[in-house]
């Protein structure tokens, strides 16, 4: 006992720098705050970095940390053979080892609650009465406890990809890159990242605690401390040997065979998921249920124009060729717009299939979909797609690369353009009377949401400048048909060609580069002789007039309101009660989240069943419970204007799971 | 020297080759899972974003990981001095491991190049500006990371440091200038346009590229060559845990002290322009009315705010002013106004319907454009709260008794006497009073009893300052408070430590903040028994009452019940005001425009209202509830707040 004792002395005073660069690390605040904020005007909450769905970035330092100390421990005790003089002494091996754990954990432990006491100290001066008092002592020993428990996670798979030295790091910076596309493309699987341990949820102001996440964590990270030992103590010497420098035949071929055996069992897996779940056609279907034959195939066309390649599925070939025929006409309509003269060249994939979008743009490419489209809407979306592909073009991507506060800027002024594109006299003729209606009716729809949003909501522009408090409250797919206002407003308050020069004026030389906000269209606008508050008053002129116009179909329009009234093991059961007659046309649509964090990709919809019998008219929607993850989750219940038309939707609501 | 050459690869190769393959095996697999990736990611715009992502995450990783293998580990393991020992220039090993490497590196990445290509050539034309343009950055790219990791490798000891060095570099170049790191070479190459380009070779990418690979791999052979290799000898030696803690430490300092220190580009000053802005004459105001219809109203209020603010100039001891705006929103009533988030010194901004037609209450309005610029002079820290109550109570006072100065009893109207009042009404825990700890808590205080009725609270509070020590002392505690510059940084956290709001009180009144508490909390007294001020009361009177319920609907969904007296002789026309807010798990101070705001308007002796909010809270949420009652014909001109809690969601 004495000996392990001493050892565990011995490692922690070996570990103390390490202890000193995480204090550095989790703790270095406590000399940068004082020196940009007014550390008495700080809170528990923005200090520490707890609000409900933050915490990725703590991980993150605590996964470079955690590596750190784990890489401290024996890696380098084996390659300057001073391993040799511990093994030498009268102590276990499985004693060496505790030792060597005990003092990384601890180290760590003791980091994450240094962390917590310095936070006390970065606002302890805070004398306000609203929002001076959030340190509490039970908030904080959760957080502490909750930080050094995911440290010591990521400790022990530290310990294990250090039995391969650096090439240890190579698989955990792919597992963690796996982790975040896994969380993107299938929410309900976020638990399986450690950070979940560190991204917390509260019920009222409580904590809570993820028992869950906390026992499946604690129980693989034991799986990787176990095979650390047996790495580093047992019987996987040679395993190890492998990764130092010098190594035998018989370990690089044992090493081999295993990889060669889990390599083609993960390659077959991976092809036959693709084979079954990607290739568009191939989704397994209900086969009882009578489909039509939408498709004759899946090859795929290429056609050509002077601005355009198009690769299209072959079987969809008619609509295509009238669009791919007035794709360029479509083009100079757009450029004219936007006072552009140098178009790139852009090749479209018209073979898309999204749940989420109509179409998607980056650079010069575009993909949008062809199936279920109507000609009019074809060409709407290239224009829209277009419209971006030139907005990145003329700001040199400034607008894509700072999405945070240009998001509204960017959808809704291509939204504005290809309105202005297919309503351009240039293509009277090439659009037909019919399509360019129907586009003119689909803008008069989305004015409409956007005037809903703007009464009913009481969206301001100013709200949509800052993309992630904007979606935490609101429907961030109003991006659209609002930011269609905001270019409208522009073009209202400082002429049509405003527009295109607002969007030149974002790569401008000397354009300050850390502006947010509305102090970056304040700037920008002032750089082409529009004023921002004259913006301002022409949106608020717009909407006032929208609503004027719209006045008896936004009053027909039933507001929503509800939430979870039950659900069993494999569905939980929201319904939304109608305050008026619904609409006899209307669709509606419940969207889920985990939290405010989430992005627009793990959003996911469920649409709802009217019950017109039931006093008040109600809603249900059946959302599977594997959308679900963690303690809470956000709805947003939403109802359809028009087909055609973003839907409007009401403000999201948290529920606890039930 | 092709044999020696020769035979040190096949040592390499025999090396290294087992860890290599395994290595590989891993990447192809990961190749593939970026593969899965990209085809179900929802945000792919094109295939070949596989071979980007592959490049990004997978190849910089395994370049640092076979650099260190193949240079630092000889290195460290002190195995160099055997081919030092060999009978050939220290050149051959260099340029046999450099080439090892750097094929290594191109097969894997090329591999990937052509991989995607293929699965992209399914649903994109892959023509040769594609191709061409993927695999010369591939190609560079690939070559550049490799002398980096290559040369980074050859400096021993040295490479950690200098890796934290090179990022310090790098931040402070892009935060310094307007060089933009995305955009620069190596980096450009794999950016956000490396899977859509078409344009071919990037020229100018690809030169910087190559020079920096150039620059990188003379750092290196002239350490492999320098003093016959002594250099990187010496350096050949493992950092131990505390150097390697001690340079990250001091990586962390610097960063830590650059943040604080850092300048920030700044934009240029914003300067209001267009067809309907009226320019003040002797003071930098500037008011844009909107249209024609509002020029005479904006006249009038220019002439009204130049001699409130140059008297404001020269009372505050400020040598000019910041521009002030002041601009027309007709969607706000006329005794709303919003002030402008502008950048700290940027001037004031206060947004206002004042056309005749929305009554607007003019003194309302200066004081909101004085307050907005004490925030804009203080760098907003006008609004901490120890000092709030004079942000709020000194414009309003000043828009009254500007003109009257050396008056000692200056007034305020009526209207905000009794609004006032208001503050002071009767609770259900009894009468609530001025005390200091109440206007210590000055947030709190106005959740609790609205914006207009703190203000003008706050305002009788510098009549009676007025009273106790001149009719300047008002002027002379805004000018201790507010008339300076508040960096963003803890030396005014030390200086109000040093001199808290509460010690200029002091010093100007002449008395204890308790005392003067006292004298204003009597003062008030003193005028509710006016009787133009218990005339006013009389139409609010009594006080409504509200009760807020929870009750629990179906499963989680809980509804808010709102149980409102009004024993007011008349309520015909009477609006009550719900505002509702969703709150985190701490408390914020809560602005009025995030409150969603619920209307309703009772009929004719229509003295109990039950208001039910259903579907809209569910458990586990904490809501901030408010409930005004407001008599718009008769009230004094304000809500009255009758609740206002933060409610826990059982």
């Amino acid at each position: 006992m004495r000996a392990a004792v001493t050892l565990l002395r011995k490692e922690l005073r070996s570990l103390a720098p390490l202890g000193l660069l995480g204090f550095a690390l989790i703790s270095g605040d406590l000399v940068s705050r004082p020196l940009t904020e007014r550390i008495d005007e700080n809170t528990y909450e923005h200090v520490a970095g707890i609000a409900p769905g933050e915490g990725g970035f703590l991980a993150f330092i605590f996964w470079i940390l955690a590596f750190f100390v784990a890489y401290a421990a024996f890696p380098r005790e084996h390659d300057e053979r001073t391993i040799e003089h511990l093994y030498a002494l009268p102590v276990k091996r499985a004693t060496i080892f505790f030792a060597k754990v005990s003092a990384g954990l601890l180290t760590l432990v003791a980091v994450a609650f240094l962390g917590q006491a310095t936070n006390w100290l970065l606002q302890a001066l805070n004398p306000n009465s609203v929002n001076g008092h959030q340190f509490e002592l039970g908030l904080v020993s959760r957080v502490a406890t909750l930080h050094a428990a995911v440290a010591c996670v990521l400790y022990f798979h530290g310990l294990f990809a250090s039995v391969f030295r650096l090439f240890g790091v190579l698989p955990y910076a792919i597992l963690f890159f796996s982790l975040l596309l896994v969380e993107q493309l299938v929410p309900s699987l976020a638990w399986l990242n450690p950070a979940v341990l560190v991204r917390f949820e509260y019920e009222g102001r409580t904590l809570l605690w993820p028992w869950g996440s906390l026992a499946f964590h604690g129980a693989v990270a034991a799986l990787a401390g176990a095979a650390a030992y047996a790495g580093w103590m047992g019987p996987f010497d040679r395993v190890r040997e492998l990764f130092a420098t010098r190594s035998t035949r018989a370990t690089l071929l044992l090493a081999l065979g295993i990889a060669a055996v889990a390599g083609s069992g993960f390659v077959a897996l991976v092809v036959w998921v693709v084979v079954t779940y990607s290739i568009p056609g191939r989704q397994p279907e209900d086969p009882s249920a009578p489909r039509p034959v939408t498709e004759r195939d899946f090859g795929t066309a290429e056609a050509r124009t002077a601005y355009y390649a198009f690769v299209y599925p072959a079987s969809f070939e008619e609509p295509v060729l009238r669009l791919v025929g007035r794709s360029d006409r479509l083009l100079e309509a757009v450029t004219r717009v936007v006072d552009f003269a140098e178009p790139p060249f852009i090749t479209v994939d018209l073979a898309e299939e999204s749940a989420h979008h109509e179409g998607i743009a980056s650079g010069t490419r575009v993909r949008m979909g062809v199936r279920g489209q109507r000609d009019w809407r074809l060409l709407h979306v290239l224009a829209h797609e277009s419209a971006h592909v030139l907005q990145g073009e003329m700001s040199r991507r400034y607008l894509m690369d700072h999405g945070a506060t240009t998001r509204f800027f960017v959808e809704g002024s291509a939204e504005w353009v290809a309105f202005e594109a297919l309503a351009h006299p240039s293509l009277v003729g090439v659009a037909t009377d019919e399509e360019r209606r129907e586009d003119a009716e689909l803008r008069r729809f989305s004015r409409l949401v956007a005037a809903a949003a703007w009464e009913r909501n009481q969206v301001r522009l100013e709200d949509t400048f800052d993309d992630a408090s904007f979606r935490a409250r609101f429907d961030t797919t109003l991006a659209y048909p609002y930011g269609e206002t905001f270019a409208e407003a522009i073009a209202r308050a400082c002429g049509q060609r405003a527009v295109g020069a607002l969007i030149r004026a974002f790569a401008r030389p000397g354009a300050p580069q850390g502006v947010r906000g509305e102090a970056l269209y304040r700037d920008a606008l002032s750089s082409i002789g529009c004023d921002y508050e004259a913006v301002l008053i022409a949106h608020d002129a717009l909407m006032a007039e929208t609503v004027r116009a719209e006045r008896a179909v936004l009053d027909a329009l039933p507001r929503l309101s509800g939430g979870v009234v039950g659900g069993n093991d494999a569905t939980v059961l929201l319904e939304a009660v109608l305050d008026r007659a619904p609409r006899a046309t209307a669709g509606y649509l419940v969207r889920v989240r985990n939290d405010a964090g989430a992005a627009d990709t793990e959003v996911r919809g469920f649409s709802g069943e009217l019950d017109t019998d039931a006093t008040p008219p109600r809603v249900r929607f059946v959302v599977p419970r594997i959308a679900l993850t963690g303690a809470r989750f956000e709805f947003l219940f939403s109802q359809e204007v028009d087909a055609r038309a973003f839907p409007l939707a009401e403000t999201w609501q948290s529920a606890p799971v039930p | 020297m092709s044999s020696r050459a020769a035979a040190l690869l096949v040592k390499d190769l025999r090396q290294h080759a087992a860890v290599v393959a395994l290595a590989t095996v891993g990447l192809a697999l990961a190749w593939l899972l970026f593969l899965l990736a990209t085809l179900s990611a929802p945000t792919t715009v094109s295939y070949t974003e596989v071979h980007v992502t592959f490049l990004r995450v997978a190849l910089v990783p395994f370049a640092l990981a076979l650099g260190n293998r193949l240079v630092v580990a000889e290195l460290y393991g002190r195995t160099q001095r055997f081919l030092e020992a060999l009978p050939m220039g220290r050149l051959e090993p260099f340029a046999v491991k450099w080439l090892l490497g750097a094929s290594i590196l191109l097969s894997v990445a090329l591999g990937s190049a052509v991989a995607s290509l293929a699965v992209a050539s399914l649903r994109e034309p892959v023509d040769a500006g594609l191709t061409l343009s993927l695999l010369s950055r591939t190609v560079v790219f690939c070559l550049t990371i490799w002398a980096f990791f290559f040369t980074m490798g050859q400096l021993g000891k040295l490479r950690i440091p200098l890796y934290l060095a090179l990022g310090l570099v790098a931040v402070i170049l892009a935060e310094t200038t307007e060089l933009e790191l995305l955009r620069f070479g190596p980096i450009a190459l794999v950016g956000p346009d490396f899977a859509t380009s078409r344009i071919g070779v990037p020229w100018t990418e690809v030169a910087t590229s190559l020079a920096t690979m150039g620059a990188f791999l003379a750092v290196g052979l002239a350490m492999a060559l320098v003093r016959e290799g002594s250099v990187q000898e010496a350096l050949a030696k493992p950092m131990s845990s505390r150097e390697r803690a001690m340079v990250g430490i001091a990586t962390c300092t610097i960063l830590t002290i650059w943040a604080g220190l850092a300048p920030e580009p700044e934009p240029e000053p914003y300067r209001m322009q267009g067809e309907h802005v009226l320019a003040g004459r002797d003071v930098p105001l500037r008011i844009g009315y909107g249209g024609p219809e509002n020029r005479a109203a904006a006249e009038a209020l220019r002439a009204r705010l130049e001699s409130s603010l140059a008297a404001l100039r020269d009372a505050m001891g400020w040598r000019a002013l910041p521009e002030c705006r002041v601009v027309m929103r007709a969607s706000l009533d006329g005794r709303t106004f919003e002030a402008a988030e502008l950048r700290a010194g940027d001037g004031a901004l206060v947004r206002a319907n004042f056309a005749p037609d929305a009554e607007p209450d003019l003194e309302g309005l200066e004081a909101a454009l004085v307050r907005a610029l004490f925030d804009d002079r203080t760098n907003r820290r006008a609004r901490f709260e120890p000092q709030a109550w004079v942000r709020a109570g000194f414009p309003l006072w000043w828009a009254h008794c500007r003109n009257a100065l050396t008056e000692s009893r200056c007034s305020l109207s009526v209207e905000r006497r009794a609004l006032a009042q208001l503050a002071l009404d009767e609770a259900p825990a009894g009468p609530k009073r001025v005390t200091s700890s109440r206007i210590a808590a000055w947030d709190t205080l106005r959740e609790r009893e609205g914006e207009r009725i703190a203000e003008s609270l706050a305002a009788t509070g510098m009549m009676t300052l007025a009273r106790l020590a001149g009719p300047d002392a008002p002027t002379r505690l805004a000018r201790a408070l507010f008339s300076r510059w508040a960096p963003d940084d803890s030396r005014v956290v030390f200086e109000t430590l040093l001199r808290p709001p509460s010690w200029h009180l002091r010093a100007i009144a002449g008395v204890e903040p308790e005392a003067f508490h006292r004298a204003w909390d009597a003062d008030l007294a003193a005028d509710r028994a006016r009787s133009e001020i218990a005339a006013w009361l009389e139409r609010v009177s009594p006080r409504p009452t509200a009760r807020l319920d929870v009750v629990t609907a179906e499963a989680s969904q809980r509804t808010l019940v709102i149980d409102i007296e009004v024993p007011w002789r008349r309520t015909e026309g009477v609006v009550v005001g719900v505002l509702t807010k969703a709150l985190l798990p701490f408390d914020t101070v809560v602005e009025p425009w995030e409150l969603r705001r619920d209307r309703f308007v009772l009929g004719p002796n229509e003295h109990t209202r039950r208001i039910e909010l259903a579907g809209r809270v569910s458990r586990g949420e904490r809501w901030l509830v408010v409930v005004e009652v407001e008599d718009p014909r008769e009230g004094p001109g304000a809500p009255v707040r009758v609740l206002a809690e933060r409610r826990e969601i059982p």
